[in-house]
């Protein structure tokens, strides 16, 4: 690898190029780029407001996004209802928001009205599995960036200095990789007792903080190995300092295998915030989040439409970021092909 | 622990959807939760309905329930959803403990006449007189002679004494107790068959904070220190009762079952059964089928699910069903030392905009009941003419707007001076029902143009941050029994200390509490009681949402059963003998 | 080798100090009062005096610094001396006592079921490699080591286990599957050891599926990749030139062999099946460890959530040293001691 690391930008379009030669592949990579639009297009795919709205003489753009005071009481019901024959509307493909509570239907079966069923306070299931994928997505590049962060950080220092500072980081390290994750998490969000989209955030930091080991070891060992590599002591030999040395030197080589971590850490991340929301912690109920859909069920057995839904949405997400990170692997060292 | 086997109490399970305390304490005063029916004063069934399908109404025995004459013998199982931590009420503050022991092996000096809805006044037990002195602060109780504890020693002046003792002993468990008895200034016996209690004001509910003390032998507990007084390895009434009541304690398989038998030396009416046996299930599922194929007499709390859907032909045609409205209701506080809640019309605003006929009828089966008092919602201390406010979002909106909350930036968010009317609501955690009309309240709220937040906090935190202020909305519920003094919710003075977590002031309301407290003229005080329910309805400094049903099942081959607010009197249950032949 | 298994075994006292320190702090910081929580009645107005709580407060050493309460927890810890739970003064021994067989009987069949399946499907898709049932197989193994557990297991209450949509009805209620528990909630204790046998293992065949399937992945994707590098080795080669038959090759020289990385996964393998045991517990109404932890952090029961924390955290450090140990023990040209601790 060492004459690669000379070499990013071709090292760059060869991984690239190994890559898209898998289609499965190639298919994850499509389809986490389809999810994260998702996540950025969710208000035009379910909202309660409509995209386009000519209502009593007045042209309202993105109604849906803008949240303009004059529709603040109305829904697309009530929109409908109130509209006359020159007024016109462009409304969502899924016309509920995810937090909106359509009473006429609560507990209801997939139907036309409701394409995946409602919940047990008569919320669109679609509407929530599709916004739920902006938590899922959130709290998955976040706290993957908070724990790369730490254990990049971590692991660097501590194969660079060596010595007590290593030992100290190591053993620091032994007692987070053995604390009971989600016992932690548990205790940690209880704690916060966040609300909205800080429990988003809360939720971030807390897997990241609990999940870094992997990386730090991870990048430990890589440090340690290039550290004797000829071109570091090169460096070293022309009088570069620590910082310039672990920074330039090192860590882009090492960066590889972390960017396979990452993509794995990114799939254990949501599952962790699936589960953590289905026990009822994190996620408050006035947002969408798939784990706490699933939660739904406990008391409803009947409704199949909660439980087959929002957990397909999980499975997917996370069979997509597994296989990118197979494909990653796979593309970055050829030789773990087995 | 028992955590996770409490909460799933069907009991308790009834208590998590609607507050979600999973941590499952019960509530310990006079009104223990009771399984009972449809209340009068709105029984939807003509009083004497013999249909096999009505519920059944406090207060009143069904027709099919009295036919014939009571004959003894016979054993009843009740399916009860948890094994109680100790059957000793006075070091576990738990539900189950004290249903299963109080008034059946121990009593107390007095207690509530269980018959006497919505009354429910205090009658004689222990004691059987007692005289009140001219300045309402000494009371001296005679105790019945001639009774006797369950291993035959004699019931005396020392037994209460050695009770109280423990009771108001600082380490001892019994804090919920203690708390009962702040009011208490001293007691004595002056000889064997007498004790006075004296209080340190008139206090109109002083014999009800007797009610829920059990009496215990002297000859156990006398001789134990606190700590050893909570310990079940030192103290064998923990897992052993020994009372004076109409049931002896018999055996107890830890999760399997506990059994009473009849005391044959009891000192009143002996009871009509042999055997009273309380069988552990924790699973309502597996209760419901017990209870079809016979092998329960009583499912004591039934889901509401399971209410809803209850469409087995058996159940339907061999159980009464029972639906009680008990003395708790649930509420939501609006802490008025925020700025927005300060405003009563932002308040009466809220109210307006709280869809309560939607979420009780739609996500709630339409199985609670709707209420604006804070007392037993069937006792006189409720005006039971005073409806409560209407959903009425236009209304809710001009009223804010007229209290001059607009929104004057174009946020979408309604502000004032610079305050924007946004809040978070604090829930109890895996109060499953309680987030789902929360909600629907964001929505509906968002609409008006005013942004909330949910947050679920643990029990723990939740109880502390209600005593600390330090929450904007939050929603709880309140049970008080038959008859309730609320100084500590609704007085200025509860602010610091007490339950007035939402720091209420009134002035009239702060006078009409501490008139109505020595006031011990019932209807006098009821009607002070009104008056506050007015100002409270016109304040709205808790919005009322509803009063939940307690739901039970009782097998028609019991007969002489009656719902009321203190549980269920097995004292006067019978098992009809005709029952298997007739069905 | 015992010196170096000495020295791992001393690291964990600071380790085992560090990791309880932590989570007492947590639960501290958290600031939730556990005195208001027990006597303060969620549904009772009636406030309990300051005096009282104050006393209580002594009782349980929460009125000391943060220190001399942990000390004392930790002192209880390492003399065995567990205490009493603070909800119901039930010894802790007994709670744990009641709960860890459970969760144990949980785990231990789990992993050997894990292993009954993947070692036989690891061989078979290495021996079959660029098959199509090999690539069917390592494609569906894939798909399952993404399938979220809860979701699986919340599946299978809804399908199998409600009797509202699969239905068994030779079954006294038609559910194919009981909805909670570990064995029948009624007459259990009546049953004689048979039928207590068949009764537990019915009540956990779903518990025990949504715990091991995640294993399969892994484990049989190990087994595959170690089968194929002994293959290509050169004893497997002279082997096969000898002119044995296949069947004996693999089976004689080739597993033996190859077992070696699977084996030691057995260590790393059981701290992971107590930790997901928390949501199937939760899921299937299992009181094992899981849900008396979960129960014990709400509350929040100090001295219960330090002894499962530490317990917890013991068996993971054991597990990892035993996977050491064994990976040493089979192949001998690991050198542990420049490991490191």
């Amino acid at each position: 690898m060492s004459d690669v690391a000379n070499l990013p930008e071709t090292y760059l379009r060869m991984v690239s190029r190994e890559y898209m030669r898998h289609r499965l592949h190639r298919l994850s990579l499509h389809a986490i780029m389809s999810l994260a639009l998702l996540a950025l297009v969710a208000d035009f795919v379910a909202c309660d407001r409509p995209i386009l709205l000519s209502f009593r003489g007045t042209l309202y753009l993105l109604p849906n996004l803008v949240d303009p005071p004059a529709l603040r009481a109305y829904d697309n019901q009530r929109l409908a209802d109130e509209m006359n024959p020159s007024d016109w509307a462009v409304f969502p493909p899924v016309p509920w928001g995810y937090n909106s509570h359509d009473l006429e239907a609560v507990l209801a079966p997939p139907s036309a009205q409701h394409w995946l069923g409602t919940d047990s306070g008569g919320r669109d299931v679609l509407a929530r599995v599709v916004h739920g994928s902006r938590v899922s997505l959130a709290v998955g590049v976040l706290s993957v960036a908070v724990l790369v962060s730490i254990g990049m950080f971590i692991g660097s220092i501590a194969a660079y200095f060596g010595g007590v500072l290593d030992l100290l980081l190591m053993r620091f390290l032994e007692i987070v990789h053995a604390v009971p994750t989600i016992l932690v998490l548990v205790t940690m969000l209880a704690l916060i007792m966040p609300t909205g989209w800080h429990s988003v955030v809360a939720m971030m930091v807390v897997i990241g903080l609990v999940r870094w080991t992997d990386v730090a070891r991870l990048v430990r060992g890589e440090i340690l190995r290039i550290r004797t590599m000829p071109y570091v002591e090169a460096a070293r030999a022309l009088g570069a300092g620590h910082a310039r040395i672990l920074l330039r030197h090192i860590l882009p080589n090492a960066l590889a295998p972390v960017l396979v971590a990452a993509t794995f850490a990114m799939a254990s991340a949501i599952l962790l915030e699936g589960a953590l929301s289905f026990l009822g912690f994190g996620i408050p109920e006035d947002m969408a989040s798939w784990g706490g859909m699933l939660n739904d069920v406990r008391g409803h057995t009947g409704a199949w439409w909660l439980a087959v839904f929002p957990g397909a949405a999980i499975f997917f997400t996370v069979t997509v970021y597994n296989l990118a990170g197979e494909g990653l692997r796979d593309a970055i060292d050829p030789r773990l092909r087995a | 622990m028992s955590f996770g086997a409490r909460a799933s109490s069907l009991w308790v399970l009834a208590l998590v959807a609607a507050v979600g305390c999973t941590h499952g304490k019960a509530h310990v005063d006079k009104g223990q939760p009771s399984p009972g029916t449809v209340p009068a004063a709105v029984a939807v069934v003509p009083a004497g309905a013999t249909a096999a399908d009505s519920d059944w109404v406090a207060g009143s025995l069904p027709a099919v329930a009295q036919q014939g004459k009571p004959v003894s013998g016979g054993e009843m199982i009740v399916g009860m959803r948890t094994d109680p931590p100790s059957l000793n009420s006075a070091v576990d503050n738990d539900q189950v403990a004290v249903w299963m022991t109080h008034h059946r092996v121990y009593q107390s000096l007095v207690r509530l006449d269980p018959f006497d809805e919505p009354n429910y006044r205090v009658v004689p037990e222990l004691a059987e007189r007692w005289e009140i002195s001219d300045d309402k602060k000494t009371y001296t109780f005679h105790l019945r002679q001639g009774v006797k504890w369950h291993d035959g020693s004699p019931f005396s002046a020392r037994d209460v004494i050695a009770t109280y003792d423990k009771v108001m002993d600082p380490t001892t468990r019994a804090v919920h107790l203690r708390s009962l008895l702040d009011e208490l200034a001293s007691y004595s016996a002056p000889d064997d068959h007498t004790v006075v209690f004296k209080w340190k004001r008139p206090y109109f509910l002083a014999l009800d904070s007797l009610v829920d003390i059990s009496i215990q032998p002297a000859q156990v507990i006398a001789g134990l220190t606190g700590t050893q007084y909570n310990e079940a390895a030192t103290n064998p009434l923990n897992r052993h009762p020994v009372g004076t009541g109409p049931f002896k304690f018999v055996a107890w398989e830890s999760s399997q079952k506990i059994v009473l038998a009849r005391n044959d030396d009891y000192w009143g009416q002996k009871p009509y059964l042999d055997r009273l046996v309380f069988r552990i299930q924790t699973d309502p599922t597996v209760m419901l089928q017990l209870a079809e194929r016979g092998e329960i007499d009583m499912v004591d709390l039934v889901t509401s699910e399971q209410w809803v859907h209850m469409d087995s032909p058996v159940l339907r045609s061999k159980w009464n069903r029972s639906k009680l409205y008990p003395a708790i209701y649930a509420w939501i506080g609006w802490n008025e030392t925020r700025p927005y809640f300060a405003d009563k019309r932002v308040r009466r605003a809220l109210t307006l905009l709280i869809d309560r006929p939607g979420i009780i009828g739609k996500m709630m089966y339409g199985l609670p009941k709707p209420t604006n008092c804070h007392f037993y919602w069937a006792s006189a201390a409720c005006d039971q003419s005073m409806q409560p406010l209407p959903y009425d979002p236009v209304a809710a909106q001009r009223l804010l707007d007229e209290a001059g909350w607009k929104d004057s930036n174009g946020d979408g968010v309604r502000d004032k001076a610079g305050v924007e009317l946004k809040f978070v609501f604090m829930l109890p955690v895996a109060g499953v029902e309680t987030a789902r009309w929360a909600a629907k309240l964001k929505e509906d709220f968002a609409h008006a143009g005013i942004e909330m937040q949910l947050q679920s906090v643990e029990w723990a935190a939740f109880s502390k941050r209600l005593t600390e202020h330090s929450f904007d909305a939050c929603t709880l519920l309140w049970g008080g029994g038959p008859r309730d003094e609320p100084t500590q919710i609704w007085h200025s003075s509860g602010i610091k200390g007490g339950s007035n977590v939402i720091s209420y002031r009134n002035a009239e309301v702060d006078k009409l509490l501490e008139d109505a407290r020595s006031m011990f003229d019932d209807d006098a005080r009821n009607a002070m009681y009104r008056r506050i329910g007015a100002i409270l309805q016109d304040e709205q400094p808790y919005t009322f949402m509803y009063v939940r049903p307690e739901l039970s099942l009782l097998s028609k081959r019991i007969k002489g059963a009656r719902a009321s607010l203190i549980w269920w009197q097995f004292e006067s249950m019978w098992v009809d003998p005709s029952w298997n032949t007739t069905k | 080798m015992l010196s170096y298994a000495l020295r791992r075994v001393l690291w964990m006292v600071p380790t085992l100090f560090g990791i309880t320190l932590m989570c007492f702090l947590l639960l501290r910081m958290a600031g939730n009062d556990p005195i208001l929580a027990q006597f303060q009645n969620p549904m009772h107005h009636q406030q309990i005096s300051q005096e009282a709580i104050a006393q209580m407060r002594r009782l349980y050493d929460l009125d000391k610094p943060w220190y001399v309460q942990y000390g004392r927890l930790v002192t209880r810890l390492v003399t065995l001396d567990l205490g009493t739970c603070w909800q119901n003064g039930r010894p802790i021994a007994q709670v744990i006592g009641e709960a860890l067989p459970i969760t144990l009987l949980l785990s231990l069949v789990s992993m050997l079921l894990a292993y009954c399946v993947s070692i036989p499907l690891g061989v078979y898709s290495a021996v079959r490699q660029h098959s199509v049932s090999d690539r069917v197989l390592t494609v569906a193994l894939f798909v399952l080591y993404s399938l979220p557990g809860f979701w699986l297991g919340t599946m299978f209450i809804v399908f199998l286990a409600s009797g509202k949509f699969v239905v068994c009805p030779w079954l006294p209620d038609g559910a194919c599957f009981p909805l909670q528990g570990w064995h029948a909630f009624e007459g259990f204790e009546r049953m004689n050891a048979g039928a207590k046998f068949r009764d537990v293992t019915w009540h956990l065949v779903l518990p025990v599926v949504t715990l091991t399937y995640p294993a399969f992945a892994a484990l049989s994707r190990y087994m595959r990749g170690g089968m194929l590098e002994t293959l290509r080795q050169d004893f497997v080669r002279t082997a096969r030139a000898k002119g044995l038959s296949e069947r004996t090759v693999i089976f004689g020289h080739a597993l033996r062999n190859s077992l070696i990385p699977i084996v030691t996964l057995i260590g790393l393998e059981l701290p992971e099946l107590i930790s997901g045991s928390v949501i199937v517990e939760s899921i299937f109404g299992v009181r094992g460890m899981g849900l008396v932890a979960l129960e014990a952090i709400r509350m929040p029961d100090y001295p219960l959530v330090i002894t499962i924390v530490a317990f917890a955290a013991l068996m993971t450090m054991l597990g990892v040293l035993l996977s050491d140990l064994l990976y040493a023990w089979v192949d001998p040209r690991i050198k542990l001691a420049q490991e490191g601790p």
